[in-house]
């Protein structure tokens, strides 16, 4: 019962500040800007690719459709789109102990670790909520203004995808792209348990995610140590969907190795914040 | 006295970097008391309200409050106090509104009826759809008291309560705690710097310095015990006043403070003090004594770090 009204208010705290909405804003007016201007000027990428397949194959119209540009959109959950989870979840509990208002908080008659538990949980919420926004508002203006149609997707060979199979995909692909998110809202969370400001725990997740990603993707031998221990290594995980035959097993696999991640970040995150001392 | 112990602490303290912010602390407040805990910047009259309200964990020593031990997952008992500790730090993006339905939420229900009450005792009910980084440090103030009262708590606790605010807004917030102890039947435990306010206002205190407490009973009692009673003194000529009285004996100690003479001397020798000036031929136009708790609690506080 006090869990559930801590979380509304954790909730409302969240959505009642400017900066939770700069990513949903970004997406918002990005989105259509690039399909407008794929639509305006063309998709010079993929077209490329097309040229080197004229001589084998006859295309009729065009592969460039809503789906297409979703998809290769998707390649920003890699480096740029961690940076709208964090400005949340790097803030959640830093900004409260940077502020002080912990003190009127944490007097009330509610343990520390309900509190821990619903920030935790309203910073999930927010994370699913940007990551679904960008899901299907990427889809659903990318239909409108590029149109529908088969999804024609460049892996190790080309694979043509249905309409209604790609957007199956598409859902399966956004579903782990929300637990790739989560990992990445959970490290920054745990940062903003240490921190009395916002700003170090921000800047600190990100250049965290940052110098994994760059070890996960060199491709030099003696790297090949510490890469399973990075999350970033299963960073691509969302990408899978769209192999010929989705390949479950390993995703469960690598579902699994971020979900400890996720987990050992939480469980640091609650037992340094039951028992710091609130000074400021 | 036999009322119910609303906090007891015993040999509560709390070390911080090698320094003992609070040493063997033993302090007891009492049911429909306004307990008024003095000291010093740096004294530890915050860090002891931060380990009764468990923000910081003791190094040594426990507490009871209503006469139960508290924990990290013990905290039914809190929903029995009201605490505002320094400056009040609300969620600035919220208005007041939203503020104090959440933050009386977590404690209990709060009807519209009991937030409209709170509000108008504070007065702001017509400021309540403000966001708080639009209020005044008057106002933060006040809802900083309001957040206190929402739930009904039977303890209160303020740090400092009246600091920063205009003397208008003082006299509102001590008649306000004078009022809750009187006809609400609540008690206040008090930290502040205002002497007069603990004299004017609080029926026991207790005096802290470097972690330590110095000495904790009720004000009168205290004061009763002391040689710190001050005579003031308005007549027509004070300067020569003043000279004729600095040569007396029986006068312990004399100054002339904006044409008012203030002294030191018990309370029997004022009737010898009345007829002196006006054989002397001085118009007296007032007798006024008066109790400084001033005095006593400098000279406590310096007994104390005399003896560090």
């Amino acid at each position: 019962m006090k869990l559930n009204k801590i979380l509304k208010f954790e909730i409302l705290k969240i959505f009642s500040r400017f900066r939770t909405y700069i990513g949903f804003l970004t997406i918002a007016i990005l989105l259509p800007v690039v399909m407008a201007l794929v639509k305006r000027y063309g998709f010079d990428v993929h077209n490329r690719l097309f040229d080197n397949l004229t001589d084998y194959f006859t295309f009729t119209g065009s592969v460039v459709n809503g789906y297409l540009i979703s998809y290769y959109l998707m390649t920003i959950l890699w480096v740029h789109f961690p940076f709208f989870i964090i400005l949340v979840a790097g803030d959640v509990v830093s900004y409260e102990t940077g502020t002080g208002t912990f003190r009127m908080l944490l007097t009330r008659p509610i343990s520390r670790s309900s509190v821990i538990i619903a920030k935790y949980l309203a910073t999930i919420f927010y994370t699913i909520l940007i990551i679904s926004f960008l899901g299907i508002f990427s889809i659903v203006i990318g239909k409108i203004i590029l149109g529908g149609g088969d999804l024609m997707v460049f892996n190790k060979g080309i694979l043509i995808l249905s309409e209604k199979e790609a957007i199956h995909r598409f859902f399966i692909a956004y579903l782990l792209a929300i637990w790739v998110q989560i990992v990445v809202a959970s490290l920054a969370f745990f940062f903003s348990t240490l921190a009395k400001g916002s700003v170090a725990p921000i800047i600190g997740t990100y250049a965290v995610v940052l110098s994994s990603i760059i070890i996960s993707i060199l491709k030099i031998d003696a790297l090949d140590v510490i890469k399973p221990f990075l999350f970033t290594t299963y960073f691509d995980i969302f990408f899978t969907p769209f192999r010929e035959s989705i390949p479950y097993k390993e995703i469960i696999s690598e579902c699994f190795r971020l979900g400890i991640f996720s987990l050992a970040f939480f469980i640091m995150s609650y037992i340094n914040f039951v028992r710091k001392d609130i000074c400021s | 006295m036999n009322s119910q112990k609303v906090i007891e602490t015993t040999d509560l303290s709390k070390k911080y970097s090698g320094n003992w912010a609070v040493s063997n602390l033993d302090i007891t407040v009492r049911q429909g008391q306004i307990y008024g805990f003095l000291g010093p910047n740096g004294a530890g009259k915050s860090t002891t309200i931060r380990l009764i309200m468990r923000l910081v964990k003791p190094t040594r020593g426990s507490f009871k409050l209503f006469g139960q031990k508290t924990g990290l997952f013990r905290r039914q008992i809190y929903s029995r106090i009201g605490a505002l500790i320094e400056e009040p730090q609300f969620y600035d993006f919220l208005t007041a509104r939203q503020n104090l339905i959440n933050l009386g939420n977590l404690v209990r229900e709060i009807s519209s009826e009991r937030l409209n009450e709170i509000l108008d005792i504070v007065n702001l009910q017509d400021a309540k759809h403000k966001k708080v980084e639009e209020y005044s440090h008057g106002m933060r103030k006040r809802l900083g008291i309001a957040q206190t009262l929402i739930h009904d708590p039977d303890l209160l606790i303020f740090d400092e309560p009246t600091s920063g605010l205009d003397p208008e807004g003082m006299r509102k917030i001590r008649n306000l705690l004078t009022v809750l102890v009187h006809d609400f039947d609540k008690t206040v435990f008090l930290s502040s710097h205002h002497l007069q306010e603990i004299e004017s206002i609080c029926t026991h205190m207790g005096i802290i310095n470097y972690g330590k407490l110095v000495i904790e009973g009720s004000v009168d009692e205290l004061l009763k015990n002391t040689d710190f009673f001050v005579t003031e003194v308005v007549v027509d000529k004070p300067q020569e006043a003043l000279e004729l009285l600095l040569n007396q004996k029986w006068i312990n100690k004399i100054s002339l403070e904006n044409n008012k003479l203030k002294l030191h001397i018990s309370g029997k020798k004022r009737p010898l003090l009345t007829r002196f000036l006006v054989e002397a031929g001085f118009q007296v136009y007032a007798v006024k004594p008066r109790t400084s708790i001033e005095d006593y609690y400098i000279s406590l506080i310096r007994t104390v770090a005399n003896e560090k």
